[in-house]
């Protein structure tokens, strides 16, 4: 990565460590790092974040397929045992079912994305309305969650609930457990059941460095260099300010929504995707401010600039790609199609995970005697749970365990 | 990353966690942890890696055939749950609390590195059901981010089978720094010195990744074998909230309650933890308590207690007024103090701390003022002059600690205190459960 280590040349890369990954707080970065020896790079490469929810995008992409291939093979198995026992009571065959088509990465993509808009949804459905924050927060746990596990086993219906209501618990921001449920109108086991799978597949970490952050310290680093930027040459103050406050505001709500439904987490650090939100919203905001940042730092890092625009303007257009399936007659159509789809690769033995949680404790406290013979009486009924199950999508988000 | 070693240890630099990584001298742990190791090319998939995993191949393992009956094919994030539960061998019990359990482990590849294995226990309880209870949450969120030497390390985090939330972490055989102050061992100013270091440096660090411990006291300030001051028990910790979220007020055990959190302040910062460190300062001189009110025991806390420890801060260190805490009348649990006593002075904190340089006793007023805009930062402290002077801090091998505490202490330090501090005023209890248990 940039600023590995500070170089002699550079006096103390401050402002240039916030660029590059800082998660810098409102005023704490002036003074913070002038000193020591430590830059934010460091704590930032110390966070979870980094260390197990950074990829390139060929890792993102490699991990997808993997899990979508592991998932496949494991529908395809489980309906064939489900088949099995159907015919003749036993269910003991290793073998797959080669009739099951099953989802393609991007179709498992795409309703992922579903389940985040959702949560976004249950930002205007809960009351007292959850902070953003701890929205985006239940949006990127439940991207995390399908990085190892795929919608063909866990459908996000099932899981987006319980990731918001682990997010209200990790962000301080706490409901009452009835209340909750009664307002999404679901049940109290919805909620807790999935929240075990949810903390595993996110390997115990529950932290998620937001933008949202980062874009407060650095608004508030643009107004006060204001009068150095290229783009406020004689402009009075009062428009300056006005511009910066548009800017922030409009950023901000980027930050919230559209980043949310892109892989910007996985790609980019909070600093990148500010600074990526204020250029799509004001271009030349953006640029007048990394000229300023870089014209100060002098030009032993004028080579990174390159980099460090070519990757703002990446993220940005990653931002820029997504387009909301209220706006867009084909996206719908497109999820309605693939919906149709998953209601038939849907993995039998995972389909009511409150159902699963309960077995397993069940089979704790009975022991381990006939385990086979439960399991499969167990398939039996959710496969036929299955052949009854109505909308997988369900019709709006209230009635969304109706099936 | 270069693991500058060399350069000149600055009080201000606390441990960098990927320098723990580097020097694997000091973590032995470090290698053997893929997950600690905070590289981007970790995600990268390698032969170790789970994702590289066929179920297939779990099958053929012999012990996993056989306690599999059904189902032999895991879910990627189970299979890398088994990774980490496989690196680990849990031992003999040495301990139980009311939420948890804890036993003594070692590493698989290495039996003499010891851990401790605190265990959740699943406790169904109709009325204060909410799923995984938000301090476990917390404290695992917290302890997974800040990696110090100076904090107590979680290694790794794992479920079993039974669906039960299991913490790997730190083993400490020789007690905290409560036990210390009580106990007859002497300690001399060098060693203070040596503990409030370690002490502000881990709190600085938490302070710089945003993060309010909120429960600073002996008790929960861990001695290592090796002489380093650990902070433990994150259960009450936080991230700093935006100027547009409430905090509780209701935090941190009343004897080391800064008193804009005792006038019910909803927004605050660092310095509410400076004032703790200050008040651990002052008992770590005295040997005693500096002002505690009653009986610390939070579970039995009221507005009452609350009042009477705010009347003891009022007879001592002054009455908070306008005058000395501009703006302290507004906050919403204010009172006014009687009778009024003049904040107290230098003269005043040399009679209570007789064994302090002017120096240091100059620090230990500063951390405890009342007004929170006044107190230092958590660096202001580290920055002070007391640190260039004499006495130097003792160096850790070398501070005073008890050999060989049995292993039922071990269990305690770790978490299972009686006392849940927090459960009666945030309703959360040290527990976990799972709706579809019952």
């Amino acid at each position: 990565m940039l600023a590995e280590k500070p170089t002699s040349t550079l006096r103390r890369p401050q402002q240039f460590s916030l660029l590059i990954l800082g998660v810098h707080f409102l005023f704490a970065w002036s003074t913070v790092f002038t000193q020591s020896k430590m830059i934010e790079d460091d704590g930032y490469r110390a966070s979870s974040q980094y260390r197990l929810w950074s990829f390139t995008e060929e890792q993102l992409h490699d991990q997808r397929t993997e899990t979508n291939r592991i998932a496949s093979e494991k529908v395809r198995r489980a309906f064939n045992r489900a088949q099995l026992v159907a015919s003749n009571g036993i269910g003991e065959d290793g073998t797959s079912h080669p009739d099951i088509n099953t989802l393609t990465v991007d179709e498992e993509q795409r309703i992922v994305q579903w389940g985040c808009e959702k949560i976004l949804e249950m930002k205007t459905i809960l009351e007292p309305s959850p902070p953003s924050q701890v929205i985006a927060t239940a949006i990127q746990y439940l991207r995390r969650f399908y990085l190892y596990n795929s919608p063909m086993t866990y459908h996000p219906k099932s899981i987006m609930v319980s990731a918001l209501w682990m997010a209200t618990k990790a962000d301080h921001f706490f409901y009452k457990l009835d209340k909750y449920c009664h307002q999404l109108g679901v049940t109290e086991d919805d909620v807790k059941a999935p929240e075990f799978l949810i903390m595993q597949a996110l390997r115990f970490t529950l932290e998620v460095r937001h933008p949202t952050r980062s874009l407060e310290g650095g608004i508030a680093e643009i107004r006060l260099h204001s009068s150095n930027l290229k783009c406020f040459k004689d402009v009075a103050t009062s428009q300056v300010r006005r511009r910066i406050d548009t800017a922030g505001d409009k950023a901000r709500r980027l930050l919230v929504a559209d980043t949310q439904m892109t892989d910007a987490y996985f790609l980019y650090t909070p600093a990148q995707m500010w600074l990526a939100a204020v250029l799509t919203v004001d271009e030349q905001l953006a640029i007048s401010y990394i000229e300023y940042l870089f014209d100060r730092l002098g030009t032993a890092v004028a080579p990174i600039k390159q980099k460090l625009r070519d990757t703002i303007i990446e993220c940005a257009e990653l931002t820029k790609s997504y387009t909301s399936p209220d706006n867009d007659k084909a996206t719908k159509a497109e999820l309605g199609r693939i919906g149709k789809k998953l209601r038939k690769c849907q993995d039998p033995e995972k389909l009511d995970i409150v159902e699963v949680a309960r077995a397993k404790a069940a089979e704790k406290r009975e022991g381990t005697d006939s385990d086979a013979e439960k399991a499969n009486k167990k398939r039996k009924l959710e496969r036929e749970r299955l052949e009854k199950d109505g909308e997988v999508f369900g019709p709006d988000l209230k009635n969304v365990k109706s099936g | 990353m270069a693991p500058s070693k060399a350069a000149a240890p600055s009080p201000l630099r606390p441990m960098s966690p990927s320098m723990q990584n580097t020097t694997s001298a000091r973590s032995p742990l470090g290698k053997a942890l893929p997950l600690r190791k905070p590289s981007i090319k970790e995600a990268k998939p390698s032969p170790k890696r789970p994702a590289q995993r066929e179920p297939e191949q779990s099958e053929t393992n012999s012990h996993k055939a056989k306690r599999q009956k059904v189902e032999p094919d895991y879910d990627m994030a189970e299979q890398m749950n088994r990774d980490v539960q496989n690196k680990y061998v849990k031992g003999k019990e040495l301990g139980q609390g009311t939420y948890a359990v804890v036993y003594k482990g070692h590493l698989k590849s290495d039996p003499n590195h010891i851990v401790a294995i605190k265990r959740f226990k699943i406790i169904p309880d109709m009325k204060r059901d909410f799923g995984i209870g938000p301090d476990t949450i917390r404290e695992i969120k917290y302890l997974q981010e800040l990696v110090h030497n100076n904090i107590v390390r979680m290694y790794d985090v794992y479920a079993t089978k039974d669906e039960t939330i299991n913490m790997v972490i730190e083993y400490f055989a020789c007690g905290n720094l409560e036990e210390m102050i009580h106990s007859k061992m002497s300690y001399g100013l060098a060693d203070i010195k040596a503990w409030m270091g370690m002490l502000w440096r881990a709190i600085y660090f938490c302070h710089s990744n945003f993060v309010l411990h909120r429960d600073l006291k002996p008790g929960n300030l861990l001695i290592a074998e090796d002489g380093e001051l650990k902070i433990a028990d994150f259960g009450l910790a936080r991230s700093f909230a935006g100027p547009d979220l409430n905090m509780t007020a209701t935090t941190i055990t009343l004897w080391y309650r800064p008193p804009e959190l005792m006038f019910g302040a909803k927004h605050y910062s660092g310095q509410v933890d400076v004032w703790s460190c200050g008040m651990i300062l002052a008992e770590l001189l005295i040997r005693r308590a500096f002002i505690g009110f009653a009986d610390e025991d939070m579970a039995a806390e009221t507005r009452q207690t609350v009042l009477g420890q705010l009347d003891l801060l009022n007879q001592s260190l002054g009455t908070p007024r306008e005058d000395n805490w501009p703006g302290v009348s507004k906050l919403p649990d204010y009172v006014e103090m009687e009778p009024y006593k003049a904040p107290a002075g230098k003269g005043e904190f040399r009679r209570w701390f007789s064994n302090i340089d002017d120096t240091g006793l100059e620090l230990l007023m500063w951390t405890l003022t009342f007004d929170p805009r006044r107190r230092p930062s958590a660096k202001q402290c580290l920055e002070h002059e007391w640190w260039q002077l004499e006495p130097r801090p003792t160096d850790k091998e070398h501070l005073p600690r008890k050999k060989n505490v049995d292993e039922k202490h071990v269990a305690k330090e770790i978490g299972l205190k009686p006392g849940v501090v927090d459960e009666k005023f945030t309703g959360v209890a040290r527990k976990l459960d799972f709706g579809g248990m019952k």
